[in-house]
């Protein structure tokens, strides 16, 4: 009964409201310290909505609803107030409140019926994570338009990448890398060569509309092996609304001269619930320049296409993805070198022997990657109780390494061919007694070749994974507690040819087991606790098994070690959160990961000689280690207009058995911004128009030494000056986004402790990026 | 996409073969002639089996010209491949740099002279003339294949470019 009255006596109120409005007004010298509060529920289903906007329009104060729909302003004098409830796709309310204690008031809105299905998608996305997480979304996403996915997502405060020269980039969460890091590509588990540090993800970051980073283990979810943590990378939803749109994007940039066009068109059908989306993007760029020449050979090009096809109706829904991802991208011509001899030298020269001049000519070392993804997903809506999700995915990736050599003719040295299989069955129930969560069970069949006649550096193997797992969820109040356990089955059947015994099948199986527990506690006062305690343990890969051979950009010889067994991390995580205030707003995250068995690529102290001379030599090792850190961010808003960011984060590792420090591990870093964002005017042209000016500063990575990298010490810290604006363009009905990202501004010359290209050359120079988007 | 659907059913019964990367050089042979009288001198290092192993130590006579050539091959195939020829295509890309060392206390001296030139006039060091000197002893001749490309050779520059074969011999003179 009393929903029903509800939208009655809101309407009362609101017609009340306007008239008191001009009879009371604001009366300043009464007392000022009362409070608003109170939850804002969707009017049918009286489920709090989390992150609807509540604006106080005397008082031009707004705040957000948090993770329980509570909404509160402090410090309010006596008066009458006309709050604007804002939530995407629900109808706008309009609520008038006469303050003359501190009150409770709860608001509700009504569903938009015109955009009934976007709610749906909307209100998933809005999940409350209990672990330390980062995304990267609307206009920092559109700042990094035009960079690779790794280089995207070092925006992210706690995340940095493995590059190799300025074409690689891989991502690095709280110092760890590779198979560590998952990534989930439109939802399916990407599968590729990721153990190699110059193997870049083969995905698309212009068909991402968001890109979420789950820092630390979070194995439950997607596979056990998720140490470092997850990266989600989610295109756009589907259109709900019949009609056919399109999007036309033009980037281009300085320096190495890049351009990239991308397209999308999209649509649904108004007779059937088919919708679709074709979206398209080709890159090419030449050679990079670093502030005192150019770096011969790093052009790079890059084609995409991915296309789906979705199905909807209310209980039921499928959907059909393909992509296609292509590159080819060239290796710094002087960094492919023979042995110690040739480091010695190249470390010596104070810049690369070949600098050439600029070019897009990509000629040898180079990489051609080809990467396919089929992915099918449906979805049963069983009853009120929950979603019942299936979701197949299909790769393959081809992996083509194209070396530096004497008549080579047109064949790669390494030609890897992958195909894999995934599979996930889950059904996410909805809560019963305050418990919500997903239960489900996935696999993987993986298979790896590599051509006749090409560089066995991975052997063939066959990897079948069969997981299991369930995450649920407990919420009443202000707590919310999370919990979640996996196993995962791995078998490892390996096939490597052997000059004195032919064919070996060494064969492996591994157990991981994945565990997390997780609180979530809001304080009031706009804080919120979370901790989380998670548990995962990462099978090692056939590379750091069986890993045998010349890796030419390090002159080193990599061996891989068979005895390896998993490595597993138990990773505690506190992150404090104060937000929706009017000037200050951060986080403050804390970590501690202890792993044991840490795998890692060691360069040793002696060297391998071969008809070339001396290699260095590079073995996979394991040890305890321990790695702790912490990340920061906060905006202080100095006036309506001008905004501060801070990004700070802190790694530091260690190997436990040893007591001595571990290479690679990210040097800690700190990012400000200063954004002025101008005030629409009504007759402009012009709408959310920004300047920003920042700087980045990377320390000197100063726990290295002899033994963590003996081949050369780590790079000076380094200061980088970055610009960024943007704006959007009216004209009539037409709409175009235009944006603007210089990065070195300085033209400083400097190299990166985590670019394994860092002994031979230094980084990027200037480089200032253009991009207009035009919505059709 | 076309390639997506032609998955192979049964990639199972695929086996890696005998891991046959084109073009690598596991051995380097140096054969010298005498231009007067005398026996000739011959040696191989070959690194099939890992580090380099020398099949017996290269005998030469004080105060004796020989005329030297140094040939590459792959023993990994079968039959042998020979490499000599791939270098030689690429002289203008390629310099043999020979450096001796005598041991200590040893008097032995080693004089190499490059005789063939490229296509540019520069030095290659396939053919060479090896002059001993008076003194005996023992000493490692060290011979160097330098990938030179995309102009970096100078005939002179002996540090340019990769190192694509870097071995010592073992050298006796002797009477």
């Amino acid at each position: 009964m009393m929903v029903l009255l509800w939208p009655l006596l809101l309407l009362a109120s609101m017609a009340t409201a306007q008239e008191q409005l001009y009879l009371d007004g604001v009366e300043p010298e009464q007392d000022c310290g009362l409070t608003l509060s109170g939850k804002v529920l969707d009017h049918d289903t009286r489920e709090p909505l989390i992150g609807a906007t509540i604006y106080i329009e005397e008082l031009q104060r707004g705040t957000l609803s948090d993770e329980y729909g509570n909404y509160h302003f402090h410090h309010l004098c006596r008066g009458s107030y006309t709050l604007q409830i804002t939530y995407i796709g629900f109808e706008t309310e309009r609520v008038a409140v006469r303050m003359t204690t501190s009150t409770v008031r709860n608001l509700t809105l009504h569903v938009d019926a015109r955009q009934l299905k976007q709610v749906v998608i909307t209100g998933e996305r809005l999940q409350e994570q209990v672990q330390a997480t980062e995304t990267l979304a609307g206009r920092e996403l559109e700042e990094t338009r035009g960079l690779s996915l790794g280089e995207s997502l070092k925006k992210l405060t706690g995340v940095s990448s493995v590059q190799t020269g300025p074409t690689v980039s891989k991502p690095v969460i709280h110092g760890l890398f590779g198979n560590r890091v998952v990534i989930l590509n439109n939802g399916v588990r990407h599968e590729s060569q990721q153990w190699g540090n110059e193997h870049a993800p083969e995905i698309d970051p212009l068909n991402a509309q968001q890109m979420q980073v789950v820092k630390g283990a979070a194995g439950v979810r997607y596979g056990s092996d998720a140490i470092g943590g997850i990266v989600l990378v989610e295109p756009k939803a589907l259109p709900d609304s019949a009609g056919v749109r399109g999007e036309l994007s033009l980037i281009g940039s300085t320096n190495n001269r890049m351009g990239t066009v991308a397209g999308m068109v999209e649509g649904k059908f108004s007779q059937l619930p088919l919708s679709w989306r074709l979206h398209t993007s080709a890159k090419k760029a030449g050679s990079a320049q670093a502030p005192r020449y150019n770096l011969d050979n790093t052009g790079f090009e890059e084609q995409n296409l991915a296309a789906t096809l979705g199905y909807k109706q209310e209980r039921f829904g499928a959907e059909l993805y393909y992509s296609y991802f292509h590159t080819k991208l060239g290796f710094l011509s002087s960094a492919h070198i023979g042995n110690l001899t040739d480091l010695a030298n190249a470390i010596g020269r104070e810049r690369p022997e070949e600098t050439g001049s600029f070019t897009y000519t990509i000629a040898r070392p180079y990489q051609d990657v080809t990467h396919h993804l089929l992915k099918a997903r449906a979805f049963y809506k069983t009853g009120e109780a929950g979603e019942l999700q299936f979701t197949y995915g299909l790769q393959q990736n081809v992996r083509q390494e194209y070396d530096r050599h004497r008549n080579t003719g047109d064949r790669p040295q390494l030609d890897l061919d992958m195909q894999t299989h995934t599979t996930e069955l889950v059904w996410e129930h909805k809560p019963i007694a305050n418990i919500s969560g997903t239960i489900g069970a996935s696999t993987i069949w993986q298979n790896n070749t590599y051509a006749a006649n090409t560089r066995p550096l991975l052997p063939y193997f066959i990897n079948t994974t069969i997981g299991a797992f369930a995450s649920e969820r407990w919420r009443k109040d202000n707590l919310q507690l999370e919990a979640g356990i996996r196993y995962d089955n791995k078998s490892l059947d390996i096939k490597r040819w052997n000059r004195t015994e032919g064919v070996l099948r060494p064969s492996y199986t591994f157990h991981n087991f994945a565990g997390s527990f997780g609180a979530l506690y809001d304080l009031g006062y706009h804080f919120t606790l979370s901790g989380n305690i998670s548990y995962a343990s990462r099978a090692p890969h056939s590379y750091e098994l069986f890993a045998n051979g010349l890796h030419n950009s390090a002159a080193s010889f990599e061996r891989g070690n068979p005895e390896l067994v998993s490595e597993d991390a138990w990773n505690t995580v506190a992150t404090l959160n104060y937000h929706s205030n009017l000037r200050l707003n951060g986080e403050l995250s804390l970590y501690f990961n202890t792993i044991n068995n840490y795998i890692y690529l060691q360069i040793a102290p002696d060297y391998a000689l071969g008809i070339g001379g001396a290699y260095l030599q590079a073995d996979y090792l394991q040890a305890d280690a321990r790695f702790w850190g912490a990340d920061l961010s906060f905006d202080y808003a100095l006036t309506n207009r001008l905004m501060l960011n801070n990004k700070t984060s802190l790694v530091y590792a260690k190997n436990r058995e040893t007591d001595s420090y571990l290479p690679f591990i990210t040097p800690g870093r700190t990012d400000n911004t200063l954004r002025y964002s101008f005030e629409d005017r009504t007759a402009s042209r012009l709408l959310g128009s920004y300047l920003a000016l920042g700087g980045l500063y990377v320390g000197r990575q100063s726990r290295s030494d002899a033994q963590s990298d003996p081949v050369l010490a780590a790079p000076d810290a380094y200061f980088l000056l970055h610009a960024e604006a943007g704006t959007q363009l009216q004209f009539g009905k037409q709409r175009v986004e235009l944006g603007l990202v210089g990065s070195n501004l300085l033209n400083t010359s400097y190299r990166d402790y985590q670019n394994r290209l860092r002994y031979f050359a230094d980084e990027m120079g200037r480089m200032i990026m253009f991009r207009i988007k035009v919505p059709l | 996409m076309g390639t997506l659907l032609t998955f192979s059913a049964c990639k199972d019964d695929d086996e890696p073969g005998p891991d046959d990367e084109q073009e690598v050089i596991t051995a380097v042979t140096l054969s010298l002639t005498p231009t007067g009288k005398g026996q000739d001198a011959q040696a191989t290092i070959s690194t099939l089996t890992g580090s380099p192993v020398q099949n017996a130590p290269l005998t030469l006579r004080p105060g004796t010209e020989y005329t030297a050539v140094v040939t590459f091959s792959d023993e990994s195939k079968t039959p042998e491949a020979d490499m000599t020829a791939e270098i030689r295509n690429e002289r203008d890309e390629h310099l043999l740099v020979y450096t001796f060392t005598p041991e200590a206390g040893s008097g032995a001296t080693v004089n190499v002279n490059i005789t063939d030139l490229d296509q540019k006039n520069l030095p290659v060091g396939l053919e060479t003339t090896m002059t001993t000197g008076a003194g005996t002893g023992n000493g490692k001749l060290k011979v160097v294949l330098k990938h030179q490309p995309g102009g970096l050779k100078t005939g002179s520059n002996t540090t340019a470019g990769e190192t694509d074969v870097d071995v010592s011999f073992n050298v006796i003179v002797a009477n």
